[in-house]
């Protein structure tokens, strides 16, 4: 009943139910349509979130990388459906694997100019259809974790989940090796199978990984369907 | 329409097509006028002076408010990092204008990509609808420039013959006007 409610839904926004969306050459191909409604688990919200309440689609704040965006579809666990007008807050860091804000400052450890702004951070909320979008730039990594997104979604004004959301292994250090805002620090020291937070296993990180379409080494779209249900989730990664 | 020559273009051979696409393209009814004698001023362009890494894609065409356009993909067109062929589709456009882009295909599933002049993706598509596996996009475009249209295939090993076109209802609308 769900899977046949699954694509009723979610075809016409943009997917087709049993086909991958954007294949990932290594490891095996992602399907973004498997589980697209299974309910998204919380993840730690970490030491580096900051109440900016910046309303905004373009969070880079001049902020230089690969160009990205992140699309999101948040859809009900239990029915499927698109849901309409709920918020997704997202942070991460910027080319230099610098989070921006007042917060800890192992977060932007020696930066203070960083500590001044508020780049690659913003909330959008979902239209009719579902989808909210962020114009970004792709994030750096900085030692200990594997390259992740934050988000936390809400739904009128509560809060419903906080996760993150990582990129494929192969993704990650073919931007970091050769884009020219990345490839001075080519070598990241974790990856999402090593991460503190998710890693682990394949199976474990799969349903937080983004589907991506990386075009001419220098556009990059990345889209992730979010399941919730209208009270708090409690399942954890 | 304006386009930008490429910084590297090195030899005559640089400004060929691929045999596919030159086929392709002749096939199509205004493009059969036209492709021999202007085939390299039409259809040869660097995407933007955004940093380039990785596989680079050079050849791009042009497309025209209300014109459709036919190609066929092939395995040795540009690849992306999913290992997916696309072409890329440049138009001028002016802030403000809204343009519909469809992408149809018979042979393979569609996916449509849009990029500002400055090569940041904006707006992308896999299907239309339901059980339809054409692409379109409909844009308000926030800056005036060279727009960029990624014409690409949903996945690995999908290549084949495409059309693809280009509506901006309210340009014609502004020039009935004037």
């Amino acid at each position: 009943m769900v899977r046949g409610l699954a694509s009723a839904a979610l075809v016409g926004f943009g997917f087709d139910r049993g086909k991958a969306w954007g294949q990932v050459l290594s490891p095996a191909p992602l399907d973004i349509t498997k589980n697209v409604c299974t309910l998204t688990c919380a993840a730690t919200l970490g030491p580096c979130y900051y109440a900016a309440n910046l309303v905004r689609r373009d969070i880079t704040e001049g902020e230089v990388g690969l160009p990205t965006l992140l699309s999101f579809l948040i859809v009900d666990a239990d029915t499927c459906q698109p849901i309409e007008n709920a918020s997704i807050d997202i942070w991460h860091t910027n080319a230099g694997g610098v989070y921006s804000a007042p917060i800890n400052q192992m977060c932007n450890p020696g930066n203070a100019l960083a500590r001044t702004k508020t780049f690659t951070r913003g909330i959008q909320s979902t239209d009719s259809s579902g989808w909210a979008h962020f114009n970004t730039i792709f994030p750096g990594w900085y030692s200990g974790r594997t390259t992740h997104i934050h988000a936390t979604i809400r739904r009128s004004g509560s809060e419903i989940v906080t996760t993150q959301f990582f990129f494929d292994d192969s993704l990650d250090d073919f931007v970091y090796k050769n884009h020219p805002n990345y490839s001075s620090r080519p070598n990241r020291d974790t990856t999402n199978l090593t991460d503190g937070v998710i890693g682990g296993s394949a199976s474990r990180v799969s349903p937080f990984l983004f589907t991506s379409k990386l075009i001419n080494g220098r556009s990059l779209v990345a889209l992730k369907v979010i399941a919730i249900r209208s009270s708090a989730t409690h399942c954890n990664a | 329409m304006r386009i930008a020559p490429h910084p590297v273009l090195r030899s005559a051979q640089d400004h060929l097509l691929p045999a596919s696409r030159e086929k392709a393209l002749a096939t199509s009814g205004a493009a059969k006028r036209r492709v021999r004698g202007a085939l390299v001023a039409m259809l040869l362009a660097c995407v933007s002076a955004a940093p380039s890494f990785g596989a680079d894609c050079a050849a791009v065409s042009t497309l025209s408010c209300s014109s459709t356009a036919a190609a066929s993909l092939t395995t040795s067109d540009c690849t992306a990092f999913d290992g997916s062929q696309y072409h890329l589709w440049q138009f001028s456009g002016n802030a403000g204008d809204a343009v519909t882009i469809e992408m149809h295909s018979t042979s393979f599933d569609t996916y449509l990509m849009l990029l500002d002049p400055s090569g940041v993706p904006l707006a992308e598509n896999d299907d239309i609808a339901s059980g339809v596996t054409d692409s379109r996009i409909t844009f308000t475009l926030a800056s005036g420039g060279t727009w960029t249209i990624v014409a690409n295939s949903l996945a690995a090993s999908q290549t084949g013959d495409y059309t693809i076109s280009l509506s901006c209802p309210n340009v014609f609308r502004r020039r009935a006007v004037r």
